[in-house]
């Protein structure tokens, strides 16, 4: 019998804990969310010691069967924080913005609980730890920068070239998503500058303001994405 | 090896936490292969221009009848208020531990037939005609509900608002709408099912930034949020698209999608229309002026009651509290509190006179009280006794007073001046609330949803149904 080796040993071993590793979580990683208690038949006792009976037991929602659930909103006030280095941070600014939005993030984890004000809430959160993103990034050098290098907000928005914008789209969904962007991604984001930049009025395109504008909505449009407020 | 010389795991240097999650493990590498051993049917999902053009989002306005809960957390006194009646619709014996003394009680029929106690001791039926006019209780019809429930507990099922979801009734604008941080939105729990996430209100403001983007984002113009806002519905609907392989994935996509285009209307649509004030006569009733306290809770269950009747949010679930008040003068403390929450109904029945809408609204809470055992039909609330707990519904419709064959479901023991809990709601708030569900869908003439929505084995067969319609 062929002996092996000990980095074949250990090579098997950890394409073993990869395999059911996977498996497991594959079985059993959101089961919190999908196996619900029965409660039927119930019974307790009113202040004066009648019995009440119990009622039907366990809620009808329809569980979405995917791999996927809904950050809840302590989660995504932690997550977005984490996700863009700010935990230590954070400012009255974010946390006032997270406390007006936080009753529409609601607190069930279920995917098919969204709805639209509860998006209109992550993007205006968002847009607000991308504030304090773009606020600390500006404030460094360019070479000292983590997601915009190439970025100058002291010139006009029309300066900063898809190259330039590309590489701070790429940088941020590496470090909001754990990946590189999809080639569609890249496309939508391509369309968005060009769109963004056509909506600013005549009087207003040479403002440098604008520049930190287009930068924070690209940050807040990441940063509210599907695979950042799912897991 | 130090500590401070370990090698740095990747999600250390790179400002994430340590991985937890799924996409934190694949995004560090850790389970790549499982993921295309155990789910090969994700990587042929990434086709593009999929199911965006097949998507069929919900109808913008909901045709069926408005529903508002009150909530009155604590255990409200309201058999002593409407006066609860047994089998054969007679008073029973006495209602000297439910605080309204013997059966002397002096009764009043009001909307339609429903008893009342008369002379000013309902203060909820006070409290109702001082905030609705005339014209208002000529058009509400009542049907009160016997059903013991537990005390001062978040956990009875008497959350309706995700079976009224269920059965079609959304929002143009807003999600159901609740005051609390729970499933329902209330201080109960939901019967049968949760809504969508309701929108929590507990300011105005709450409601206008759910149509608003607001700090960071406050200086973009216009279109630049509007492109913004498509930009978010654009991603999403492609990074969802990997739950397509699944039907209930595949719905979650629709709805994603769905968000995004109702997203976009709303950005562009602003927040002028889920305000109250922009109705004087409405503005009126709830007493709203432009320098109103937005948390005020006028100000709250206006916004609240004005988008749900208008149809422009779903169902609206308001918790009001203060009704744990047994051991309290009932002239002082309980009297006022059942005079507040009748304004607040009246204020809700006349929203939607002056709206020209119907409404359907239902008032909760957890428990009940008992007094003293006394002939007078004023004695101080002493204790919980949630036997002797009430369900109430007003109707009220613009055409006319709904008819009805009947102004309780159940009724109290002769006796024992309890809900009694041989009749199918009497000892089950999860089977009363299925109750008032009914009536609600008979009042919408959409008896056919009940199968629909509550499956075989958890709903009433056809003469239990019978027995608990009162809707005519």
């Amino acid at each position: 019998m062929k002996k092996l080796s000990n980095t074949s040993i250990l090579k098997n071993i950890a394409f073993l804990t990869v395999l059911f590793g996977g498996l497991s979580f594959y079985s059993f990683n959101c089961a919190p969310a999908s196996f619900v208690v029965d409660d039927s038949g119930s019974l307790s006792l009113s202040s004066n010691g009648e019995i009440i009976t119990g009622d039907g037991g366990p809620s009808l929602d329809v569980k979405v069967i995917a791999p996927q659930a809904l950050l809840t909103s302590e989660q995504i006030y932690e997550s977005l924080l984490n996700l863009t280095g700010q935990k230590a941070t954070v400012t009255n600014g974010q946390i006032q913005e997270f406390e007006r939005r936080s009753g529409s993030f609601g607190v069930s984890s279920q995917l098919d609980k969204v709805n639209a004000p509860m998006m209109i809430a992550l993007t205006s959160f968002s847009g607000e730890i991308c504030n304090g993103l773009v606020q600390r990034e500006q404030g460094q050098p360019a070479d000292q920068r983590k997601f915009f290098q190439g970025v100058n907000f002291g010139a006009a928005v029309a300066m900063l070239n898809e190259t330039s914008y590309q590489e701070s789209v790429s940088r941020m969904a590496n470090s909001f998503l754990g990946r590189s962007p999809s080639s569609e991604e890249v496309t939508l984001f391509n369309q968005f500058r060009t769109e963004f930049i056509a909506a600013i009025p005549a009087a207003n395109i040479g403002q440098n303001a604008q520049t930190r504008a287009l930068v924070l909505s690209t940050c807040t449009a990441l940063l509210s994405s599907f695979d950042v407020y799912t897991y | 090896m130090s500590r401070s010389k370990q090698v740095k795991p990747v999600w250390a240097s790179s400002g994430h936490s340590k991985p937890v999650s799924r996409r934190d493990f694949l995004a560090h590498g850790m389970i790549p292969f499982a993921a295309a051993a155990f789910m090969p049917n994700w990587m042929k999902l990434l086709s593009p221009e999929s199911a965006m053009a097949q998507v069929k989002c919900p109808e913008d306005v909901s045709s069926m009848i408005p529903f508002i809960q009150l909530n009155l957390g604590g255990g409200a006194g309201l058999a002593a208020n409407y006066v609860p009646m047994d089998e054969g619709r007679q008073l029973l014996d006495s209602y000297d531990i439910i605080g309204l003394g013997n059966n002397q009680v002096p009764v009043t029929r009001v909307f339609g037939n429903a008893p009342f106690a008369g002379n000013g001791i309902s203060n909820v039926l006070t409290g109702i005609q001082s905030a609705a006019q005339t014209a208002t209780q000529n058009n509400t019809a009542f049907i009160g509900f016997c059903v013991q429930s537990r005390d001062d507990s978040s956990e009875n099922y008497f959350a309706a608002n995700g079976l009224v979801h269920k059965a079609g009734l959304v929002g143009s604008k807003l999600p159901a709408l609740g005051s609390r941080d729970s499933n329902s939105g209330i201080g109960q729990l939901s019967a049968l099912y949760s809504p969508p996430s309701p929108l929590i209100v507990k300011s105005y403001n709450d409601i206008a930034n759910s149509l608003a983007y607001t700090a960071g984002l406050a200086a973009l113009n216009q279109t630049q949020k509007e492109k913004l806002t498509k930009l978010i519905g654009d991603l999403n609907s492609a990074q969802a698209r990997k739950l397509a392989a699944t039907s209930s994935g595949a719905k979650f996509q629709e709805l994603l999608t769905c968000v995004g285009i109702k997203n976009s209307e709303l950005v562009q649509q602003g927040t002028a229309a889920v305000d109250p004030r922009s109705n004087a006569a409405v503005a009126g009733i709830w007493g709203l002026a432009a320098n109103t306290n937005a948390n005020s809770e006028s100000f709250v269950l206006g916004s609240m009651a004005y988008n749900t009747i208008l149809g422009q949010a779903g169902s609206s679930s308001f918790d009001k509290g203060g009704y744990d008040y047994h051991g309290n003068s009932r002239a002082n403390v309980t009297n006022v509190r059942d005079r507040e929450a009748g304004v607040l109904i009246g204020r809700i029945l006349e929203t939607a006179r002056v709206l020209n809408k119907p409404v359907f609204l239902m008032v909760t809470t957890d428990g009940a009280v008992s007094a003293e055992k006394s002939a007078s039909p004023t004695t101080d609330f002493n204790s919980d006794r949630g036997s002797a707990g009430m369900v109430y519904t007003f109707l009220y419709h613009p055409d006319g007073r709904p008819a009805t064959t009947d102004f309780q479901v159940g009724h109290y023991t002769k006796t024992g001046q309890s809900a009694d809990t041989d009749f199918i709601i009497g000892g089950s708030p999860e089977l009363a609330t299925q109750a008032v569900f009914l009536n609600w869908l008979k009042m919408n003439n959409r008896m056919d949803l009940y199968s629909q929505v509550v499956p075989n084995g958890r709903g009433m067969d056809a003469s239990a149904i019978a027995q608990v319609v009162k809707v005519g």
